[in-house]
């Protein structure tokens, strides 16, 4: 048990306060923007239920937008962070295991922030979604999954993080401004990062929600075949 | 700073971006986008609007195109420029730049002049393929002349623009948390501003190119919100991003020079 907690402690410290914080800065400015936009209204004589209507709206967005943003990004810059890389191959214990089990503690951070987010948004009555308990947690846990593995694998795949979070970043954004047009065909409604968000009444919620998950398995196990290459992972970025 | 050197340092730093394979790579992955802009767009009968539904003149179809590949590229363009200062440091090349000739001033706009003008390589071609997708509808031929015309005037001061902060920020900011950063300030700056958030964009502040686009390319019905911005009002938001985009460099020449002082 007490090594168990001594290499976690170790992983959190090789991934870094700075690291497991972004996740944490994305939630407080989201929260903040809300709670000016609110304060805003009120102060301006909008009624309460308009207000309370927008910050359900706001709010029911702050899991499905922030972590899996903040999460892949943090992912893809991890994966080829090791600067004791070389060290790592020549010991008995497989790099990949490592950096597999590394990824597995940034997921377990963001997990746990997610369960706090949605059930806070809750506690404050802000919360109202359809689904109950297990269920609901997959408004961020499908896409946050999927995104993490993409900008892991991306970041192994093309060896540079730079790239790999331009990518990350137009997928976001791109989901997000065009997610209108993207619910008309099938096989982008189905990856639909944030249909909680756009969509929350979509009939094919759920379908969505395992379609994302088995991306998700897809991709980790193109990041598990990826750190396999121990010529790549030495080389330099490119 | 010499001009010689200054040169010299910013084909280096050209040479540096060009060759990146992730830079073209990462285009590559971009250019769904072409897909979604001509379904959503140019397949469109006619394109609806506060004042009534019109179809597209060429000038639309361009300035169209120049606004979604803005919204969507400038961010890889942020992004992509994001590593080239951390860079330095990490395979520390930055003791044996300060060697050769030249100042902090040359090494920052160098940097910045060589990296931008590498990255809106790749962009550009990508921006092209979407202005033959426009020519392959039959828009006509004035398409090629319009659409560089708009590329300069959406796309170009707004990659300037975020270059910049993307040079200026990465020197002093935990790469990951400016990306991050980065990529919500953009969806920060891009929302309707009807939202009721507080947002940049409808003001000067924003680098999304509804100004130019009726007020410098005339084009018709994009946003609701700036309805008919004068050209002197396009011409003021062009000189304010890059303004800033100036202030944000100058800023990151003082860091280098402090940095540089320290050791």
């Amino acid at each position: 048990m007490a090594t168990i907690f001594t290499r976690l402690r170790y992983e959190l410290r090789i991934i870094g306060w700075l690291n497991l914080l972004v996740p944490v800065f994305a939630v407080v400015g989201f929260v903040a923007l809300v709670v000016l936009v609110a304060w805003d209204d009120l102060h301006n004589g909008v009624a309460n239920a308009s207000v309370n209507a927008d910050n359900i709206r706001y709010l029911r967005r702050l899991p499905e937008y922030m972590l899996p943003l903040a999460g892949s990004i943090v992912a893809s810059a991890l994966t080829l962070a090791d600067p004791v890389c070389e060290l790592h191959l020549t010991l008995p214990r497989a790099y990949r295991a490592t950096a597999v089990r590394r990824m597995g503690v940034l997921t377990l951070w963001l997990a746990v922030l997610g369960v706090a987010i949605v059930e806070v948004i809750r506690l404050f009555g802000f919360w109202h979604l359809p689904w109950v308990f297990p269920q609901d947690q997959l408004t961020w846990a499908a896409p946050t999954l999927a995104l993490v593995a993409l900008g892991a694998s991306l970041a192994l795949l093309l060896r540079n993080r730079a790239a790999s979070s331009a990518i990350l970043g137009v997928v976001w954004i791109g989901e997000i401004l065009f997610g209108g047009f993207l619910q008309q065909y099938d096989a982008t409604k189905y990856t639909y990062l944030f249909l909680s968000s756009e969509v929350p009444s979509a009939g094919y919620w759920l379908g969505n929600r395992l379609a994302l998950m088995g991306v998700a398995v897809v991709l980790l196990a193109m990041m598990w075949a990826l750190l396999g290459r121990n010529e790549a992972l030495l080389g330099n970025e490119s | 700073m010499s001009r010689q050197a200054l040169s010299g340092a910013a084909r280096y730093e050209f040479l540096m971006q060009i060759r990146r394979p992730s830079l073209w790579v990462g285009t590559l992955f971009f250019s769904p986008i072409l897909f979604t802009f001509t379904r959503a767009t140019l397949d469109r009968p006619c394109f609806p609007t506060i004042e009534g539904c019109f179809h597209f003149a060429p000038i639309e179809a361009v300035a169209y195109w120049a606004i979604i590949s803005n919204l969507i590229v400038s961010i890889a363009v942020g992004l992509l420029m994001a590593d080239r200062f951390p860079r330095d440091f990490r395979v520390k090349m930055d003791d044996a730049l300060q060697a050769i000739p030249g100042t902090a001033a040359t090494r920052v706009f160098a940097k910045y002049l060589g990296t931008v003008g590498a990255t809106i390589i790749p962009i550009f071609i990508l921006y092209a393929v979407g202005l033959g997708v426009i020519l392959s509808r039959g828009y006509g031929p004035s398409v090629i002349p319009l659409g560089v015309a708009a590329f300069l005037v959406i796309n170009v001061p707004a990659m300037l623009f975020v270059g910049a902060f993307s040079i200026a920020c990465t020197g002093f900011m935990w790469t990951p948390l400016f990306q991050f950063l980065f990529v919500g300030y953009w969806l920060w700056g891009t929302l309707n501003p009807t939202e009721s958030i507080p947002t940049l964009s409808g003001t000067l502040l924003s680098s999304g190119g509804v100004f130019a686009f009726t007020g410098i390319l005339r084009a018709r019905g994009y946003h609701d919100y700036v309805p008919h911005p004068s050209l002197a009002l396009a011409l003021a938001n062009i000189a304010v991003i890059l303004g800033l985009g100036a202030l944000a460099l100058v800023a990151a020449w003082r860091l280098q020079l402090a940095r540089e002082g320290r050791q």
